[in-house]
């Protein structure tokens, strides 16, 4: 809810605890006004109303654009998060690639290792082979060439041996190839898909972008237009203030002809009976001015809002009489009970009321009951107004914050 | 002095001559003459102890050559000179070969007595400077009086000597005669086997001796005895 | 006039030149032999040859250290049959193998050396016998650092056998020389002795008697022929000496020059001078003998 609803909203619980508190059983005089000021009520519930509707829409619209806002951050985030996977799978690949670019090269070098330790090893076969036939017949020194008979074996034998390490390592090596290979593909499939993925997320938050242009342009018509209605809505509450200072000096004038000497609004504190809570509950939102982190606003509280369980039954906060009883926009039923010496305290989102309007009730007494929430907890408005002044409830009041 | 007593020889399958006694004295020249393939050579060869008569016996100063001590008998062959007849057989190829030859049998003659004494004694013979002749190249006369020469080298005592007479030649009888009996009155015999003698020679001995089948002449000393004749 | 006359060094006394002549020869040929001889008996035949190209090699495994394969060599080198012990490190057994092989690259391959080191183990020249070769081969065998012994025992009997051979080839060598020396020699006899027959026969008949020529002949023969011996021995001998010394190869295969000097070697030459003594006369009695088919 916005700043300028809350004012509107709190002008017209004023206006309203007004008329009941100076027209239970009016004079003709002041039916002019009071027509005047139904009149100017009606207008001004149908420019609530119609500011509500507006405040709502754009309340609506900021929610979308919120929302819509919310998507393409979320979008946002995932395309990030999708550009550094294709990023990371990108490089992966580029390392897959280097990687199998590297086993390529080491398994032709082993190739080439292997042939050539295959070519060496027959060209010693044949040097081993050609000596000896050389050496056939009779040896001049035979202990010599068989020592380097026994000597070529192991030669041979080492030859061989590094052969098949080679081979061996040439096998692994294209094992590993093919792995990466695999992997290679398995990659670049993956790095296709997470590209749709990611050209879908382009192209959905390009439609977000495109909703969101739409919202905010909404949001900005129905700105324009809330701004419309409140200077309007200034502009009534200008001239219902200027009927209630008609009003109050209609009554003074009214108690000077009884005379009687004008009486001091009372305080709430010397209230007789004292007061008690309404309900068991949790102050949710204070009194006076607030931030608004949502709307990024600040706003001036007029109340409290006291949640507590759904259903709760809602009691007088002191003793009174009921003074109205009825729908007020934003606040839902409301219970206004006025305390005498012009304090009144209000009673917003009540489900039913159990009392009428006329009727007295006692420090406590239960009025009405708040509605059923899927949650279990429902918002009681509650507002103390002395002397047409609106004061913090948990300063009289014990309150759970 | 050498005897023979009784000697007889057999030869080419009959009796040459048998029961021959003859007596030679030292210091003579004696001259025994015969007919041809009467056994001239044979005797002189039995008388130097060459060869063994098939009958008889030869005694030199007493001892027999042929029955007594067989050393004698070789050191007498040694002490003997030998001019055989024509002197070709076997001869060495220098008239100083044959000296030194004969410089061998008589071991006292040392090598330089001998070169001395060769020059000399081929002179005597007439053969002058004839040391280093071939042997080959001489004639017979030459051959017979280089033996001889070389004989009388080791200075024989007894001297035998093979047709040198008729081998030397009529030129040089009057060089032997002279030789012969200087060796005579040295105390030397020789004994001379030819077919005849020289005329002048055989007025100067005398009569001859029968011995058997020979004539035997001294001419110097004693006369030899002789009894028996060829068979 | 002696009675008797000198019968010694007739030949001489009668002809120098031929016997000049015969005697240069004949001490040639004794040089020859004697060297041949010496040369023989120093080697062994070829013993000394054998033993200079058999070896039995102890190949040692991978691991043996240099100082410990030298260690080894000193316990080989005291076996009685040995006469030296090499090691030889793989660097060594490489650089050999490379020499042996000529055809192989030696910076290619397995890229390190595959062989090990080994023990070069000769045998004394008159302990190469198969028995002792066993004895040696199983001594080694049963050292743990050993890994094969290469003692070539499929062809060493083969291979003493043909040594044996040889040495009798070469024997029988200096043999057929010797008996060439005797049948020239006699050949030689018999002419000098044709030669000289016309002085012999004037001997003869001034009462020398053949036997007595030919014993003296014979005598002096002998003699001359121990002297040419002895002497040409001798030469040869210092014609080795000073070739051994100066030719290494030819000591590796005949033998030290100091061998020389030893009494049996000594010996032997006095017993072939002896032998050629004997072989003189023999050949001196036999040629006068073929010379005299007709003398009385």
């Amino acid at each position: 809810m916005t700043r300028g609803t809350r004012r509107i909203l709190s002008a017209l619980l004023a206006a309203s605890v007004s008329l009941c508190v100076l027209f239970p059983a009016s004079a003709p005089a002041a039916r002019d006004i009071a027509a005047e000021l139904r009149k100017e009520r009606g207008r001004l519930l149908e420019m609530k109303a119609r500011e509500e509707k507006t405040a709502q829409e754009l309340t609506e619209a900021i929610r979308k654009e919120k929302q819509s806002k919310g998507r393409v951050g979320e979008l946002q985030e995932r395309l990030k998060r999708q550009k550094n996977l294709l990023s990371r799978i990108d490089r992966k690949v580029s390392a897959l690639n280097d990687r199998l670019e590297r086993a390529e090269k080491d398994v032709r070098e082993l190739e080439a290792a292997h042939g050539q330790a295959r070519t060496d090893l027959q060209r010693a076969e044949v040097v081993a082979f050609t000596v000896q036939k050389a050496e056939a017949g009779i040896p001049l020194h035979p202990s010599a060439r068989e020592r380097e008979r026994h000597f070529m074996r192991l030669y041979l034998e080492a030859d061989a041996e590094g052969i098949a390490r080679i081979t061996r390592a040439r096998e692994r090596k294209v094992e590993e190839l093919s792995g990466l290979e695999r992997q290679v593909a398995v990659t670049e499939r993956k790095m296709a898909r997470e590209k749709k993925v990611g050209d879908k997320l382009l192209s959905r938050q390009e439609e977000e972008r495109r909703r969101l242009s739409g919202i905010e342009r909404e949001k900005k018509r129905k700105e324009k237009e809330l701004k419309s209605l409140r200077a309007k809505i200034a502009r009534m509450e200008s001239v219902i203030s200027r009927v209630e200072r008609q009003v109050k000096e209609r009554e003074r004038r009214a108690r000077k002809a009884a005379g009687g000497k004008a009486t001091a609004p009372r305080q709430f504190a010397s209230l007789s009976g004292g007061l008690s809570a309404p309900l068991s509950g949790k102050v949710v939102s204070r009194f006076g001015r607030q931030h608004d982190t949502t709307f990024d606003v600040t706003i001036e509280n007029r109340g409290v809002e006291i949640e507590a369980a759904s259903g709760a039954s809602v009691k007088s906060v002191g003793q009174g009489e009921v003074a109205f009883a009825g729908a007020v926009s934003g606040f839902g039923n409301v219970l206004i009970v006025q305390h005498g010496g012009g304090l009144f305290s209000v009673y917003g989102r009540l489900e039913a009321f159990l009392v009428k309007q006329g009727e007295a009730v006692k420090k406590g007494s239960v009025v009405g009951r708040l509605p059923g929430s899927p949650s279990g907890k429902s918002v009681l408005y509650l507002e103390l107004r002395a002397g047409g002044t609106a004061i913090d409830p948990t300063s009289v009041i014990p309150l759970d914050r | 002095m050498i005897e023979g007593f009784r000697l007889g020889v057999y030869s080419r399958g009959a009796t040459l001559w048998d029961g021959l006694d003859f007596a030679f004295g030292d210091a003579a020249v004696w001259f025994v003459t015969g007919p041809p393939a009467s056994g001239k050579t044979l005797l002189l060869s039995i008388l130097r102890g060459e060869r063994r008569p098939d009958a008889g016996d030869v005694l030199v100063s007493g001892e027999s050559l042929y029955r007594g001590n067989a050393a004698l008998a070789r050191a007498w062959r040694a002490s003997c000179g030998h001019v055989p007849e024509q002197a070709i057989a076997g001869a060495p190829p220098t008239v100083g070969d044959l000296f030194r030859r004969s410089a061998l049998v008589g071991g006292a003659v040392r090598e330089t007595e001998r070169k001395e004494r060769t020059d000399g004694l081929l002179e005597m013979v007439g053969l002058r400077g004839a040391s280093a002749w071939r042997i080959a190249e001489m004639s017979i006369s030459e051959r017979v009086r280089a033996c001889l020469a070389a004989e009388l080298l080791r200075g024989p005592k007894i001297l035998f000597c093979d047709g040198v007479v008729a081998g030397a030649g009529v030129p040089s009888w009057e060089m032997l005669w002279g030789l012969f009996r200087a060796l005579a009155r040295e105390g030397n015999t020789v004994i001379l086997a030819e077919r005849r003698i020289p005329e002048r020679w055989a007025l100067a001995a005398g009569d001859p001796e029968p011995v058997g089948p020979f004539r035997v002449y001294s001419l110097s000393g004693p006369a030899a005895e002789g009894k028996g004749g060829p068979n | 006039m002696n009675e008797k006359p000198s019968l010694w060094w007739i030949d001489w006394r009668i002809s120098r030149g031929p016997i000049v002549r015969e005697s240069i020869g004949r001490f040639l040929f004794f040089c020859l032999l004697g060297f041949a001889l010496l040369s023989l008996l120093l080697s062994g035949g070829v013993s000394r040859i054998l033993a200079g190209r058999y070896a039995v090699t102890a190949v040692l495994r991978a691991e043996v250290p240099s100082g410990e394969g030298e260690g080894l060599a000193r316990k080989a080198a005291a076996l009685p049959p040995v006469r030296s012990a090499t090691y030889q490190d793989p660097e060594a057994a490489w650089k050999e193998f490379l020499r042996a092989y000529p055809g192989l690259d030696p910076l290619r391959g397995t890229g390190e050396n595959p062989l090990p080191g080994y023990i070069e183990i000769r045998i004394r020249p008159d302990r190469l016998t198969v028995k002792d070769v066993e004895l040696v081969a199983t001594a080694l065998r049963a050292v743990p650092q050993v890994e094969r012994v290469l003692a070539g025992e499929d062809w060493l009997p083969r291979l003493l056998l043909a040594g044996r051979l040889a040495s009798w080839a070469c024997w029988g060598v200096f043999g057929a020389f010797l008996a060439g020396f005797f049948l020239v020699g006699r050949l030689q006899e018999r002419a000098r002795a044709v030669a000289l027959a016309g002085d012999f026969a004037f001997l003869a008949e001034r009462g020398v008697s053949a036997g007595r020529l030919a014993f003296h002949r014979a005598s002096g023969a002998a003699l001359s022929g121990f002297l040419l011996a002895a002497v040409g021995t001798a030469a040869g001998g210092g014609v080795l000496f000073f070739s051994l010394r100066k030719y290494p190869i030819l000591e590796r295969v005949i033998g030290s020059p100091t061998d020389l000097l030893l009494p049996q070697t000594i010996a032997s030459a006095v017993l072939f001078s002896i032998g050629a003594a004997l072989l003189s006369g023999a050949a001196s009695l036999l040629g006068w003998r073929a010379a005299r088919p007709g003398r009385k």
